[in-house]
């Protein structure tokens, strides 16, 4: 025995959960040592909860003791060039850990691209797995096999590379028995050929096949020793005897149940013996030097190649994952479509068919009556008399002018009903027009000086509802405007300066922008910068934490792949579909609604994409630092609602407290949305402060969460 | 009438079901092997013959061409195919089997949870499912594979929680928590179940399903996993329970060796069962030491053949179970020797109750069930009645512990919509302040930005008067010529430029002294000219209303000063005192009742809409349903938590929309108040059908978030839907918050009463709303159970 090289090698290995003050310390393995020798299979025994997964992790380099040391084939785990997690060990564990929009052949492939394998060599030994392990179809997705089924395709996973060390969490649970009996032949043959497996099982009669048996039981190993041996000593058929014996020898001393246990020479007789062996590290690579020296041979050009094997494989496994999985699919795709026709269609169009009740008393008075107006045979309106203008039923051009102006007047006959009408909201405004408005406003108009009787008269009376902001204030500026227009056009018709009559304020064309400001296009690239933003946080807020949760995490990072990797590799991914968002969204908003841009196109798509990209990294982040998707959720909508309100889009910055507004900067798309718009509305270019601030804002945030997502990735294994 | 082929295995059954003719009740405290033995050498064999109704009735459990597939007709994943079953009362049945065999499925359609797709079942005397038998429900206690336990409970509440959903008394439930506490061996009964280590967490299930007592006790794969003592332990009990001879178990187990204790095993292979018999008699049968290789053998033979193999094992099986019962005995006292477990004691008085209650009512229950079906039902229908209430209890007490055990996210939850309201309102609605305005005035020289003026009735630097009234939002910025105030506003340094001509002042004089004579010269001279820049909408739009209604006010100003009527200097429009609403409206108080009703809306779909899956997730859902809790149940619980934290969301909101930040309420609180709720809870439901619809946790996330924008753009809130095209206009009416939203904002700015249409829309189309969602989800639930 001494003269085999033993592929895992612990010594007084302990570990617990918590602090070790705190109520919820929790000790899992107290001073365990354990040795396995190459080439054979070594049956990890013992109940859920005593360990067994705890310390298998330790091996794999997943999680690190609080003291004591790992060997595993030469090295330790976790150091470079150990191999270990890597490509030299293969791992199973207990839940089944694959894609579920894996097909059984991508799943196998996947883990075989990450080891680096050549294709055809994956070919091959996929066929002879599934030969082996009577895989299901190859083409079927994992999600529709039954459990048994999973279990072998993620049997099948872990062989793929034909590892040098096999680690299997509870292989065998819930598999025929047929296949179980082979399995344990394949295992067999392995060990046969110099591979070293680790097996844990509750099945303790089916790990008689093994050639050593390690039984552990509240963080302890019990026993080590061969089957026959641990029967013959406890004088038992059946290793569940020799185990009930063993479990209840350890009851029976509670008081020296560490020291006994470990060091008593009557368990386990070679414990000492092969402890002393390795006790220190020189004498332990003196045995294992072999390996040293492949270890170091391999290393160069092992990382580079092997690194881009890993990415290939986990880009296809993301892409395969993304594209199988129709709701995500749906959501990036289709929502941004939905979100852009929803905005363009429901917000900023001018209210449509408002009427406003009019009592128009000149009308009313007038020989014909309310149809005065649609005679226009008899409508004589204007007389020229030196100079001076004789008005007659000029009430009819003002209403012109307003049914031009989207207002429909609507004859009433007094005013209280008019108001009435308002008052049940069955109309937003009422206006009132006196009897001899005409006239009034006639002289009004001449006279600077005239009588309060006059200017009463000339007055046309509005009520409105004020409480519907939007429409009372377009219902206000559009009177405005046909006043406007009306008296434009009278004193057009008298031959005067259309000036007259009018505020002395003459608004020029704006120096960007329309006259008739678009509410539209204003709040449109604010909506743009939105919409990407948050889709694209919320696809990926998703993404890591369902990796967590099935498993996949763990495993390949077992398998090698750096969680760096992992966050490119979804990066890359992620910016193809925000590119494609972008895309879309732009060819919606631009040739679909037709929106105007001054600017430059590409600078927007530009802008649009690094948006994008953030909100991405900002997904990250939460899918990282947040443990369920509940939490990520919660934040997800927490920091929406905020973000949407400060960022200047529903209502300018100028109008909130200094402090706010300088919190609202900070925001990842305050000034970004600002710049877009400079840049359709004003066509800034890329060299204008406004808009490269934009720029900068979106990278310096996209590099903050990203650092962020690298420094918990690093510090805090997932 | 069975056909030929079933014939033979039908045989077999009856063998088995030797308790059918069981007609002295059991010696409460004599050997219950004694006991049995004494029963199967009484019954009569029914050979050759289809099981008869009462036959039937009489198994605790009897499957019979059993077939069930998933999936789609055309590509079907067949799970059960033509199973037979039967299990007699007062044994272990031990069903052994791998994993995905349909060992899982079997047990949920026995204990209801799922529909065979043909065959039938009967379950202690009744079909699962239907009213009055009982299942899923008070008598069978069902533990599933995986733990299915909130982790925020303590051992105590979650025996709590089941009990009272088993409509048992508190006191009633107190003492069994001790005794289960202290034959499970389970730690202090204030530890939380997470923080058991797995094989505890375990027996905390085991404990659950042991609670009320169960007459058929459904144990999926208990021992996985479990100590080797427990393991012992558990049998032992298990042996116990059945030896009265009332109380049947089903025990599921990958682990083939430990079924040697059942007084049945079932064979199960890709759905079919391989053989139904004792221990003993397959052992003898095939000539194997172990069971494994029971089963090996079987599986080979199964392969080999690749058909349906009905196994013809009636020959001799009698004897051997008489075999097996005795070499059993013995055994069975030996595990309960196994130290570590002190319960001996207080069991011994359970089994005591249990034989006295099955004393008094075995014989009278045979013919009970035979002939008063109608009266166990009525039974059972005032038993659901009185549990009812208990369930409800405990559905709505252990969502509240799960709050309270999530105290940090419920906190969240408060925070969040006072963080909305607060930032809503400082960052909303206040009209911008601090715009930059780049002013030439070459009517009067300006020094400094100092600008003089006489405010009293004088003709002199009227530019200034004017420019005076225009402090208001604005910082005034004096160029020296136009084309650097022009450049100012394209370098976005100002918003807007303003321009007053060289004698400003003596033709705005001469324009308004001449009224309409003024020559062409002075009304140009006379006018401000202003660029503004319009790229930002809201405050060019402001610009421009600021810059005329400064003129107003300064006209006016000035023609009062002068005794003149102050209107002369307006355009003839008089706008009079708003109907409702004031002369300056607000956007916040436009917005408010949009964003209380979304904040509330919204965050109800966030607490809700994971909820379902969770439970789902946690494999609760499921456990909860065998214990007799109705979708409909779960759901009201839901509702009625989720109610009381809407509350406190409704109150804060308001408190700090209405009296903190002084938005205008007309109208009357009440209503207000009630409005919200009611479209909080329209948000609760929407969330019960998103996660009622989604399977995954994730879909359910991105669903909800989804629909938040879309519905925040189309219902009105930020802009009229009068401004929509028609279509998307009635599209806009069917949402959720188009009506509320309209019905809010006439009761905050109109104040109107609830008797008003456009107020009572609002309540009616939210109301309309909840029933549409409750039936959904009731729907969804409802079909996704079958």
């Amino acid at each position: 025995m001494a003269t085999r090289s033993a592929a895992v090698v612990i010594e007084r290995a302990c570990k617990y959960y918590g602090s070790q003050d705190k109520p919820d310390y929790k000790p899992v393995l107290t001073h365990l040592d354990m040795t396995v020798e190459r080439g054979t299979i070594y049956g990890l025994l013992g109940p859920s909860g005593c360990g067994k997964t705890t310390l298998l992790s330790c091996i794999v380099g997943r999680r690190k003791l609080n003291s004591g040391s790992v060997w595993v084939l030469g090295g330790k785990p976790g150091e470079r060039g150990s191999g270990v997690p890597g490509p030299r060990v293969g791992y199973m564990p207990q839940d089944i850990a694959l894609v579920g929009e894996f097909s059984v052949r991508d799943a196998v492939y996947y883990f075989g691209r990450i080891y680096g394998m050549k294709d055809d060599k994956l070919r091959e030994r996929f066929a002879f797995l599934c030969e082996l392990l009577e895989l299901a179809d190859e083409g079927r997705l994992i999600k529709s096999l039954s459990g048994g089924q999973q279990r072998r395709v993620s049997l099948a996973a872990a062989l793929v590379h034909d590892p040098e060390l096999l680690i299997m969490d509870e292989p065998t649970v819930g598999l025929d028995p047929m296949l179980r009996e082979k399995i344990w032949e394949f295992l067999s043959e392995l060990a046969r050929r110099g591979k070293t497996v680790i097996i844990t099982t509750h099945y303790i009669d089916e790990t008689k096949q093994a050639h050593k048996i390690g039984l552990l039981r509240d963080g302890q190993l019990l026993a080590e020793e061969s089957p026959e041996e641990l029967m013959r000593k406890f004088d038992c058929d059946t290793l569940e005897e020799a185990f009930l014996k063993l479990a209840l020898r350890q009851d029976h001393l509670p008081p020296r149940r560490q020291s006994a246990l470990t060091m008593s020479p009557d368990v386990i007789p070679e414990r000492s013996i092969a402890g002393s062996q390795y006790s220190s590290r020189e004498t332990f690579n003196v045995i294992t030097s072999s390996t040293d020296i492949l270890t170091k041979d391999e290393k160069p050009k092992d990382c580079n190649s092997k690194s881009k094997a890993r990415y290939k494989a986990v880009f296809i496994k993301s892409i395969q994952q993304f594209s199988r999985h129709p709701g995500g699919l749906i959501f990036s795709v289709l929502f941004p479509i939905i979100q852009v026709v929803a905005f363009f269609s429901a917000i900023g169009h001018d209210p449509r068919d408002l009427n406003i009740p009019l009592i128009n008393d000149e009308a009313v008075f007038s020989p014909y009556g309310l149809n005065v107006c649609r005679n226009s045979s008899l409508q004589p309106i204007i007389r020229l008399e030196d100079e001076i203008c004789e008005f007659d039923m000029i009430s009819c051009w003002f209403i012109e002018e307003m049914e031009k102006k989207l207002l429909y007047p609507l004859p009433y006959n007094s005013t209280e009903e008019a108001i009435n009408s308002v008052s049940r909201a069955k109309y937003y405004g009422a206006m009132h027009i006196n009897r001899n408005f005409s006239e009034a406003l006639a002289i009004r108009l001449r006279d600077s000086d005239a009588n309060d009787d006059v200017i009463k008269d000339s007055n046309i009376e509005v009520w409105i509802d004020t409480s519907n902001f939007q429409i009372s204030n377009f219902i206000k500026t559009q009177m405005m405007k046909a006043y406007k227009d009306f008296i434009k056009r009278t004193m057009i018709a008298c031959g005067k300066n259309e000036g007259i009559a009018q505020l002395p304020i003459k608004f020029h064309k704006p120096i960007y922008g329309e006259n008739d400001a678009q509410f539209q296009s204003f709040m449109a690239p604010g909506i743009m910068i939105t919409i990407i933003f948050f889709l694209s946080a919320v696809v990926t807020s998703t993404l890591m934490i369902s990796d967590r949760l099935e498993g996949v995490w763990e495993r390949s990072a077992v398998a090698g792949v750096k969680p760096k990797e992992m966050l490119n590799v979804h990066i890359i991914l992620q910016s193809g579909v925000i590119l494609l968002q972008t895309i879309e969204m732009m060819g919606l908003a631009f040739l679909g609604y037709g929106l105007h841009s001054q600017g430059s196109l590409l600078t927007c798509g530009i802008l649009l994409f690094l948006q994008g990209l953030c909100g991405m990294c900002y997904g990250f982040l939460l899918s990282i630092y947040c443990g369920s998707y509940t939490m990520s959720y919660f934040v997800a909508t927490g920091s929406f609602y905020p973000m949407i309100l400060l960022c200047g889009i529903l209502w300018p910055l100028e109008g909130m407290s200094t402090a706010l507004r300088y919190i609202a900067l900070t925001l990842p798309f305050t000034i970004p949305s600002k710049s877009l718009r400079d840049i359709t509305e004003k066509g800034y270019s890329i060299a204008d402060p406004s808009v490269y601030h934009g720029f900068l804002v979106t990278l310096a945030w996209i590099v903050i969460t990203l650092m962020l997502c690298l420094i918990r990735l690093k510090y805090k294994k997932m | 009438m069975a056909t030929p082929t079933e014939l033979p295995s039908e045989r077999v059954k009856q063998m088995f079901s030797w308790t059918t003719g069981e007609t002295s009740p059991p010696s409460p405290m004599g050997d219950e092997k004694e006991s049995k033995m004494s029963q199967i050498q009484f019954s009569v064999p029914f050979e050759k013959q289809e099981s008869t109704m009462w036959q039937k009735r009489q198994q605790a459990v009897c499957v019979r061409h059993a077939f069930k597939h998933y999936g789609s007709k055309k590509r079907p994943n067949h799970v059960l195919s033509n199973l037979n079953m039967t299990v007699a009362k007062g044994t272990i049945y031990g069903l052994l089997g791998a994993s995905g065999c349909g060992k899982t499925t079997l047990l949920s359609c026995i204990v209801g949870r799922r529909k065979l797709n043909s065959g039938e079942i009967w379950v202690l005397g009744g079909k699962p499912g239907t009213k009055g038998s009982g299942v899923p429900g008070k008598r069978v206690g069902y533990m599933p594979q995986e733990i299915a336990l909130y982790g925020e409970f303590t051992i105590k509440e979650t025996m709590m929680y089941f009990g009272w959903i088993f409509g048992m008394e508190t006191r009633e439930i107190a003492e069994r928590l001790r005794f289960l506490l202290d034959f499970l061996d389970l730690p202090s009964e204030n530890r939380m179940v997470k923080n058991l280590s797995g094989g505890q967490q375990r027996r905390v299930s085991f404990a659950v399903a042991l609670m009320h007592d169960p007459e058929l006790l459904i144990l999926d794969e208990p021992t996985v996993g479990v100590d080797p003592l427990l393991r012992q332990s558990i049998w032992t009990h298990l042996v116990r329970i059945t030896s009265s001879g009332d109380k049947t178990v089903i025990i599921t187990t990958h682990y083939i060796e430990e079924a040697r204790q059942a007084h049945c095993i079932g064979l199960m292979r890709s759905g079919r069962l391989l053989a139904e018999e004792s221990p003993q008699a397959l052992l003898t049968m095939y000539n194997c030491i172990s069971l494994e290789d029971v089963f090996l053998k079987l599986s080979r033979k199964q392969g080999q053949s690749n058909q349906v193999v009905e196994l013809n094992v009636s020959g001799g099986a009698l004897g051997l179970n008489k075999l097996s019962k005795r070499e059993e005995a013995p055994y069975a006292a030996e595990d309960a020797q196994v130290k570590g477990l002190n319960f001996h004691q207080s069991k011994e008085v359970l089994i005591i109750e249990n034989g006295a209650s099955s004393n008094g009512d075995l014989p009278g229950k045979m013919t009970e069930v035979m002939t008063t079906e109608c009266e166990e039902c009525t039974d059972c229908f005032n038993l659901s009645n009185i549990t009812s209430r208990g369930k409800i209890k405990a559905l709505i007490q252990k969502n509240f512990l799960r709050m309270w055990r999530n105290i940090g996210v419920m906190l969240f939850i408060f925070v969040l919509p006072v963080m909305q309201v607060i930032l809503f309102c400082l960052a909303i609605g206040r009209d911008p302040s601090g715009l930059k305005l780049a002013i030439v005035n070459d009517d009067v020289k300006v020094i400094n930005g100092d600008c003089p003026f006489n405010s009293s009735c004088s003709m002199k630097n009227l530019s200034c008067r004017y420019l005076h009234q225009l402090e208001e939002h604005t910082i005034k910025e004096y160029y020296a010529d136009l084309t650097s105030a022009l450049n100012a506003v394209k370098e976005g340094e100002a918003w807007g430029a303003l321009y007053f001509n060289e004698n400003y002042t003596d033709s705005l004089v001469a324009r308004l002294a001449l009224a309409d004579t003024a020559d062409n010269e002075t009304i140009q001279t006379s006018e401000v000219q202003v660029w503004l820049d319009m790229s930002n909408q809201q405050i060019g739009l402001m610009l421009n209303r600021d810059i005329q209604f400064s003129y107003r006010d300064f006209a006016k100003d000035l023609l009062e000063t002068c005794d003149y009527n102050p209107k002369l200097g307006d355009i003839p429009i008089d706008f009079m005192d708003p109907i409702y609403g004031n002369k300056n409206p607000s956007f916040t108080d436009f917005v408010a009742p949009g964003v209380i009703l979304t904040i509330v809306f919204f965050l109800a779909v966030a607490l809700t809409s994971s909820a379902l899956i969770v439970e789902r997730m946690e494999g609760l859902l499921d456990r909860s349903w065998v214990a007799g809790v109705s979708p409909g149940e779960i759901l009201f619980s839901h509702v009625v938590t989720q109610f009381v934290v809407m509350c406190g969301q409704t109150a804060l909101v308001l408190i700090f929309m209405i009296s903190v930040f002084g938005v205008k309420n007309n109208g009357n609180i009440v209503f207000v108040i009630m409005l919200t709720l009611l479209q909080g809870l329209c948000g609760m439901c929407f969330g019960f059908v998103i996660s009622a619809a989604c399977e995954l946790e994730r879909n359910a996330i991105q669903l909800a978030l989804g629909s938040f924008y879309p519905t925040l753009l189309l219902s009105g809130v930020i802009w009229p839907i009068e401004g929509m095209p028609w279509i998307l206009r009635y599209v806009s009416l069917c949402l959720p918050l188009t009506l509320a939203t309209t019905s809010l904002r006439s009761i905050l700015t109109r104040g109107w009463p609830l008797t008003d249409p456009d107020v009572y829309m609002g309540f009616v189309s939210t109301l309309i709303w909840i029933a549409l969602f409750l039936v959904v989800t009731l729907t969804i639930l409802k079909f996704k159970r079958n």
